[in-house]
């Protein structure tokens, strides 16, 4: 076990995000200095046109989405992994993230607009139905078996893929573009709209999370022990079910499906402050978003001015820490 | 002492997987006493404590806690009415001991036995510890000190001296004494013969009737 003391650990990790932010706004295809941000910032708009809107337009949306999409992934995973007792749940690998994104292609078929309010409503409520299904393969069987329910999972998300292919291949070309992009994670297509929808969603999300979370700790005693120390485990377990197709509707919604983040965060903020639930839904939101903003950072600038996924680097940068730090748990234990 | 039993079952039968396992169970524990459960292996003694505690295991009767249907009391309040020791096959193996204890913890201003109890039972040394790092005795001091830190009047103990060595089981000895002389209640369900000279009665299922034995 690494020893750090979960306070100062939160500290370090809130200036690191705090940079992480700073070094969002000013690097990019057009640079951008301290004080030119301080200005379009804080001062009225006007002064220079083309920072304001590489400012306020493109880079704070993506940031906002940024936090957004950090605390919705750690904080539906922290709460899947506990409610399915299962430390490899994942949003993304049980088929939710897919059932979200068919939610949105489904609202696109209708006519809506990506990114509106209606496209939420509609990926939110493919969430809660998925979730259903994954409930009914859990507990409808005759012998409950998290094993089940992961293979069912990755079937349903499949399944959601395949369906989101066949439509979309019936949506015009603009749109069909955009989708494209978006369903393999990334945040360019952050509008303040989409941003602000998701922050409100997730921290939402988190809050009530945050409130049961004593709750979800007498969980991990077992089953038994919860109910007996006076939880109401189906309750409980139907709320959480709740929050977490709020937050992962939250991520999907804004930046697609960005497999893998929500586990890596997760499973490297068990390894640093352990299981107890408000802890551990700090930590892992705070390394999500840090996560979240390096990559994407990395995915503007490397080949700037191209935008690569930012899939791409939560994939190279999350594999080899989750296993360096997985193993180094292990051999100091 | 005179009291509303701390719990009573009348007319009760304990079934699970649909096969009934003790039938005809008229029991009430009174206050300050100590009470043993015992039986062959298999014979239902930790179903019937799960029963008691309020767990779906009964196919009929009435259980009351404190003279009042368990139906009738929340599942908060039923907390202060009966404890009972974790299963040694829970997967809570990534919670340390202090988290354990917090999470049972039930009540700030405990008696001084009590938290004399748990000192004891748990040594500061083993407090950060992880529970899958215990041995199983280590582990039975675990989950009987949270039994201890969750302070309901009826104490349900489940084969509370597995694995304790000697020095330990003679502390949980003392400390039931103790308890039942401040008012607590305590039902042993256990195969360990010593724990009989510290017992007011027994309880015992053969052929799927419960028997009454004043010690």
């Amino acid at each position: 076990m690494i020893k750090i003391k979960p306070g100062l650990l939160i500290a370090i990790l809130s200036l690191l995000v705090a940079s992480a932010i700073v070094a969002n706004l000013s690097f990019g295809a057009y640079q951008l200095s301290l004080s030119q941000i301080w200005q379009s910032l804080f001062s009225s708009r006007g002064t220079d046109a083309i920072s304001d809107s590489v400012l306020l337009d493109i880079r704070l949306p993506r940031i906002i989405l940024g936090l957004a999409i950090g605390i919705a992934l750690a904080g539906s995973t922290s709460l899947m992994q506990t409610s399915m007792r299962n430390v490899l749940a994942d949003p993304a690998l049980l088929g939710l993230a897919a059932a979200s994104a068919l939610g949105v292609v489904v609202a696109l078929v209708f006519g809506y607009d990506f990114g509106s309010f209606a496209a939420f409503v509609f990926a939110l409520i493919f969430t809660v139905l998925a979730f259903l299904l994954l409930l009914v393969g859990h507990f409808g069987g005759r012998k409950a078996a998290s094993q089940n329910t992961l293979i069912i999972g990755v079937a349903l998300g499949s399944l959601f893929l395949g369906v989101l292919g066949i439509l979309a291949t019936t949506l015009d070309n603009p749109q069909l573009r955009s989708m494209a992009l978006w369903s393999f994670g990334s945040l360019s297509l952050a509008t303040q709209t989409t941003a602000n929808v998701s922050l409100v969603a997730s921290l939402a999300g988190l809050l009530l999370a945050w409130l049961i979370a004593p709750k979800l700790d007498l969980l991990l005693l077992g089953e038994r022990a919860a109910s007996l120390l006076g939880v109401e485990t189906r309750k409980i377990r139907m709320f959480a079910l709740l929050l977490i197709s709020l937050l992962v509707t939250a991520a999907v919604f804004g930046a697609g499906v960005i497999a893998f983040l929500g586990l890596f965060s997760v499973t490297i903020a068990r390894v640093l402050v352990g299981p107890r639930h408000r802890v551990l839904l700090i930590t892992s939101a705070l390394i999500s978003v840090l996560t979240i903003l390096v990559c994407d950072l990395l995915a503007r600038t490397v080949a700037a001015p191209m935008d690569l996924p930012i899939g791409f680097f939560t994939s190279l940068v999350g594999a080899p820490v989750l296993i360096t730090i997985l193993l180094r748990s292990k051999s100091e234990s | 002492m005179s009291h509303s039993p701390a719990l009573k079952l009348t007319n009760g039968v304990v079934t699970r997987a649909n096969k009934s396992l003790v039938s005809d169970i008229n029991i009430e524990f009174l206050l300050g006493e100590i009470n043993l459960l015992t039986g062959p292996n298999g014979s239902g003694k930790s179903t019937l404590l799960l029963a008691l505690s309020g767990e779906k295991f009964l196919s009929s009767g009435t259980l009351e806690l404190s003279g009042i249907p368990i139906a009738q009391i929340s599942k908060r309040d039923q907390r202060k009415n009966r404890s009972l020791m974790l299963q040694k096959d829970e997967a809570i193996d990534q919670l340390k001991v202090m988290d354990v204890l917090e999470l049972m913890d039930s009540n700030t201003q405990k008696l001084a036995h009590i938290s004399k109890f748990i000192s004891r039972m748990v040594p500061e040394e083993i407090m950060a510890k992880i529970i899958s790092e215990l041995s199983i005795g280590q582990r039975t001091r675990v989950f009987l000190a949270g039994a201890a830190a969750q302070d309901a009047k009826l104490m349900l103990l489940d084969e509370p001296t597995a694995g304790l060595d000697i020095q330990a089981t003679t502390q949980l000895a003392t400390f039931l004494l103790e308890h039942v002389k401040n008012g607590y209640s305590v039902l042993i369900a256990t195969h360990d013969e010593h724990l009989r000279e510290i017992a007011n009665r027994e309880f015992r299922i053969h052929d799927k009737k419960l028997t009454l034995r004043n010690l």
